[in-house]
């Protein structure tokens, strides 16, 4: 492993060494993907990395009461742990960032990395997903924002064209009346990628009927990929467990999984109703407590 | 290229002119000398190279080089002082903690940062604590109880 490494002060920095550097270089974060990738072969060796983690604007959790969040793309899932007590209102990202990798892992790998390496199985991807995130890039010709669902086009294809920086995601604060809720299966508890993780976003009515559900599954298509026939069939109804198991039923059939190591394509199948459930009834429980 | 990198290690100044694609576990154990800290897999699964940078706990093979610049890295190393071992290294010893002890290092470091986050960690908290370090003999349960033995104490 060898290659030339250049370490970004700026945005604006960052941007003219991608442009010089055009496809021989590489945007390194955190590098707890990257790294082993070129080690392993499965990234070709790039000429050089160009180290966005020590830009101090992307570096910065925003809370804002009333205005929702805005996460720097190299903001730790560790810095996410740690700032439980002003994310309360977004409770499936913590639950995500904090079942990703590692203690030591956390601590180094970023959401911006984990939501760029685009991996199916990417821990946080289906939370911030769910909690309906706008992705915010720079490029060449500006910034331009897309929403999340809309990022990813494939395992390890992204929507970033050459020399474009994801700089962060932005997210509205979940309203009154609303909860989110992120489970996740593995092996492992630990060290470990999630077989099936599933997100779910829930807003209630005042007379407690779905008035907006968002539900994203993960590990089991090639891409995070929203239920959107149980999203349906929810709005309008009141919760029952009878109708949590209805959609959990149908978050199934949108589910491609593959069969490998982990797991076969049958399990992950059965494992995306049981979490969908799980997902949903969290969700209600915590939006019925913020009416 | 080569690039000089200039950081504090277990509280001594440290310049060193490298590779910027090496890694702080490499320049740590080949160039400066120190194997205490424990190459494993390499890959950031095993938590054999957890060292603390600025009193964090960071898997050293994944961190590469530049990135610790002005940075106070620990190893077990920096732990004992004048050739007293360090309370968490007596209470891995009193606790038959240790069996083939290539995990040791790994696992103190991250019982010192469980252990200065929390002073009085329960159970869950120390097994989520050190849930990054592999114990091949899978001696769990003793390293539990030796980091638990600390709870309230003074490290």
């Amino acid at each position: 492993m060898k290659f030339a490494y250049y370490k970004a002060k700026s945005l604006p920095e960052a941007m003219t060494m991608l442009e010089e550097l055009g496809d021989k270089g590489k945007i390194v974060a955190g590098g707890t993907d990257l790294l082993i990738g070129i080690q392993h072969g499965k990234y070709a060796a790039p000429e050089a990395l160009v180290d966005i983690s020590f830009i101090d604007d992307l570096n910065r959790l925003n809370v804002q009461n009333g205005d929702g969040l805005a996460i720097g793309a190299t903001v730790t899932h560790g810095a996410i742990c740690r700032a439980l007590n002003v994310l309360e209102k977004y409770p499936a990202l913590v639950e995500a960032s904090s079942q990703l990798g590692s203690p030591q892992v956390r601590n180094l790998a970023t959401v911006g990395g984990n939501i760029c390496n685009a991996a199916p199985s990417a821990e946080t991807a289906p939370a911030l997903v769910a909690l309906k995130s706008m992705a915010r890039i720079v490029g060449p010709s500006g910034e331009r924002q897309i929403e999340l669902k809309d990022f990813f086009l494939g395992p390890s294809r992204t929507d970033l064209k050459q020399s474009e920086i994801l700089v962060g995601l932005n997210i509205n604060e979940p309203p009154q009346g609303s909860g989110n809720a992120y489970f996740r299966l593995s092996p492992r508890n630990a060290l470990d990628i999630a077989i099936v993780n599933v997100a779910a976003y829930v807003k209630l009515n005042k007379d407690y009927t779905f008035e907006d559900v968002c539900i994203c599954m993960g590990a089991v298509a090639p891409t995070p990929l929203r239920a959107t026939s149980a999203e349906k069939a929810l709005v309008g109804e009141t919760f029952s467990e009878k109708l949590m198991r209805e959609a959990g039923q149908l978050a199934k059939t949108h589910a491609v999984p593959i069969t490998d190591v982990r797991a076969s394509a049958e399990y992950r199948r059965e494992m995306v109703a049981v979490l969908t459930e799980k997902a949903l009834a969290k969700a209600y429980e915590r939006a019925k407590l913020n009416m | 290229m080569k690039t000089t990198v200039c950081f504090f290690l277990n509280g001594e100044k440290q310049v060193v002119k490298v590779e910027p694609s090496r890694t702080l576990l490499d320049v740590i154990r080949k160039d400066l000398g120190l194997t205490g800290t424990k190459k494993g897999c390499g890959d950031g699964d095993c938590g054999g190279c957890t060292v603390l940078i600025d009193g964090m706990p960071y898997n050293s093979c994944l961190v590469l080089i530049p990135k610790v610049e002005g940075k106070e890295v620990t190893t077990i190393e920096g732990l004992a002082e004048n050739g007293q071992m360090h309370p968490i290294q007596q209470a891995f010893v009193n606790h038959g903690a240790i069996q083939c002890g290539f995990c040791t290092p790994g696992m103190i470091m991250s019982a010192k940062y469980i252990l200065n986050a929390n002073p009085k960690p329960t159970e869950k908290e120390i097994r989520q604590g050190i849930s990054g370090n592999l114990c091949r003999c899978t001696g769990y349960q003793k390293i539990v109880e030796a980091i638990g033995s600390l709870a309230g104490k003074e490290v």
